[in-house]
């Protein structure tokens, strides 16, 4: 979810050449530059288009604050956007733990500042965490991050940058769950972290949930018991002008959030970066879930 | 396989948060093949107690017995293979089928394969699976019931001798969990696996226990106590 300065202004540069709005009677989707959010994109644009609605897709936008732009001028009707995101940072405030109140949070705020709906939100939650081997797991009896915090000082642990140092990685474990002084901490690469895991160079990892490596690799997300991260559960964002003119879109995507599980978001993940095509993912998902 | 004895002697631990959840003074007698449920409020260190006996909290003081043997003189590692660890909220692997999942802490200890596919198929019928139709499944094409009992067969696949369960069924709903409490209470008495089950839920207590063992502010509570009396009265 990182994006680069240089990938902003490109970008940027490309939403400038979008046409102000959709073709006639059209709705746009839109989605920002990673996997996951051009795959929800994908499965929100075919279920609109199975029930009848005619389609334009404007995916792989940007960062939060373009797919913003780009809704507030009429640009894309639709994407999925995520609570925390849209939280702390859209809405700049302090992170709310409970997912319901989360998401009431948000949904009231856009309507009433930014004329726009959040659909029915997905069980999906895109949050920080830890994950671990399964052989790991069975060797120290780990399920949740409570199992963790007294042991954490005998393994060690691959992380990316920031994590040891943002109140919201290392040191918030630390002040809700207590212990969590791991025998040594290396940063690495975003790309690279699974690796050290598998390669046996460290014990635990930090990880998004539906990253698709833990899928593949058949690793175990221990459980945030203590609920010390935001949720990030995704819904479908659209804009309240193109819902009066086009109702159908609230109860087709209200039919598909239910079934975007973290399960189904990292199989679906694992697929595209393994080189399939979003659209492909996207449909088989559609007809697994019909 | 008949189950341990657990026994836990004037047991003192804490959780690296400091004082939550504490335990102390800790006595606890467990036979071979009992079935104890420990209750009382969040906070009142029953979670603490069961992370005590697969030492992934350190005793300050006192002593543990798996079977008459000091735990502190056992390898943790080789230990916590004889114990079952089942918790709420902890998923099946997605990218194997519901065989591959029961039969993964197996094929971890390197049974071989034949070994591995006879428990499997006894797992399943244990929890009421039927393996022809279940063993290849995907974890996403089963219902929450269904994939709470293969987590149950999961955690009963290498033969524990002890299990240890926290909450299992708490994110199920009533009607499920009427019915998977039911099959619990059956399948453990026929393997004779001892078990220390933790939970909030007085009713769920009731139906699984042997012996019911009230905590409340990291101690163990007398059965006659008032806070004991006054938690089995609402019925």
């Amino acid at each position: 979810m990182i994006c680069t300065r240089r990938r902003a202004i490109a970008a940027i540069a490309s939403l400038v050449t979008l046409p102000s709005c959709a073709p006639s009677g059209a709705v746009a989707v839109g989605s920002k530059n990673f996997t996951e959010s051009i795959v929800i994109a994908e499965i929100y644009a075919q279920a609109l288009e199975r029930a009848g609605l005619k389609i334009v897709r404007r995916l792989n936008l940007g960062s939060t604050q373009i797919t913003m732009a780009a809704m507030s001028r009429g640009q894309i009707d639709v994407y999925p956007e995520y609570t925390g995101t849209a939280l702390l940072a859209v809405l700049h405030h302090a992170p709310i733990r409970n997912g319901s109140a989360s998401y009431a949070y948000v949904r009231n705020a856009f309507a009433r500042d930014y004329g726009i709906v959040w659909l029915d939100r997905s069980p999906m939650n895109n949050s920080q965490a830890l994950a671990t081997t399964l052989a790991i797991a069975e060797r120290y009896h780990l399920r949740t991050l409570s199992d963790l915090a007294p042991i954490a000082s005998r393994l060690r642990l691959a992380t990316i940058p920031e994590f040891t140092t943002r109140p919201d990685g290392l040191p918030a474990l630390q002040r809700i769950y207590g212990g969590f002084h791991f025998a040594s901490i290396r940063i690495y690469d975003i790309a690279l972290k699974y690796d050290a895991l598998l390669s046996g160079d460290a014990d635990i990892a930090t990880a998004f949930t539906t990253d698709g490596t833990i899928a593949t690799k058949h690793l175990v997300v221990l459980a945030d018991d203590k609920h010390a991260w935001p949720i990030y559960n995704v819904a479908p964002l659209v804009r309240a002008q193109t819902l009066r003119r086009e109702p159908r879109i609230a109860p087709v995507l209200n039919a598909v959030s239910p079934k975007i599980t973290d399960d189904a978001a990292r199989r679906m993940n694992a697929q595209v970066e393994a080189g399939s095509d979003p659209a492909d993912v996207a449909a088989a998902f559609l007809k697994g879930t019909a | 396989m008949s189950g341990a004895s657990i026994r836990l002697t004037d047991v003192r631990a804490r959780y690296p948060n400091a004082g939550e959840a504490a335990i102390d003074g800790i006595s606890l007698d467990v036979h071979p093949g009992e079935f104890v449920v420990l209750v009382g409020p969040s906070g009142c260190g029953k979670s603490t107690l069961l992370r005590t006996v697969n030492r992934l909290v350190p005793l300050e003081h006192g002593r543990i017995e798996l079977d008459g043997v000091d735990t502190a003189t056992l390898d943790p590692v080789a230990m916590r293979r004889s114990i079952g660890y089942a918790i709420q909220a902890v998923g099946l692997f997605t990218h194997m089928s519901v065989a591959e999942n029961v039969g993964v802490v197996p094929s971890l200890l390197h049974w071989d394969r034949p070994r591995i596919d006879a428990r499997v198929d006894e797992m399943l019928e244990l929890v009421r699976l039927d393996p022809a139709r279940y063993r290849r499944r995907r974890p996403s094409e089963l219902s929450g019931g269904e994939a709470q009992r293969v987590g149950v067969a999961r955690a009963l696949a290498a033969e524990p001798r002890a299990l240890l369960m926290d909450e299992p069924f708490g994110a199920l709903d009533s009607i499920v969990r009427r019915t998977l409490q039911r099959e619990l209470h059956d399948i453990v008495r026929a393997t004779q696996t001892t078990t220390l089950f933790v939970t909030h839920d007085i009713r769920e207590a009731q139906r699984l226990a042997d012996r019911i063992v009230v905590m409340r502010s990291g101690r163990i509570e007398s059965p006659q106590s008032d806070f004991s009396r006054e938690l089995f009265s609402d019925e």
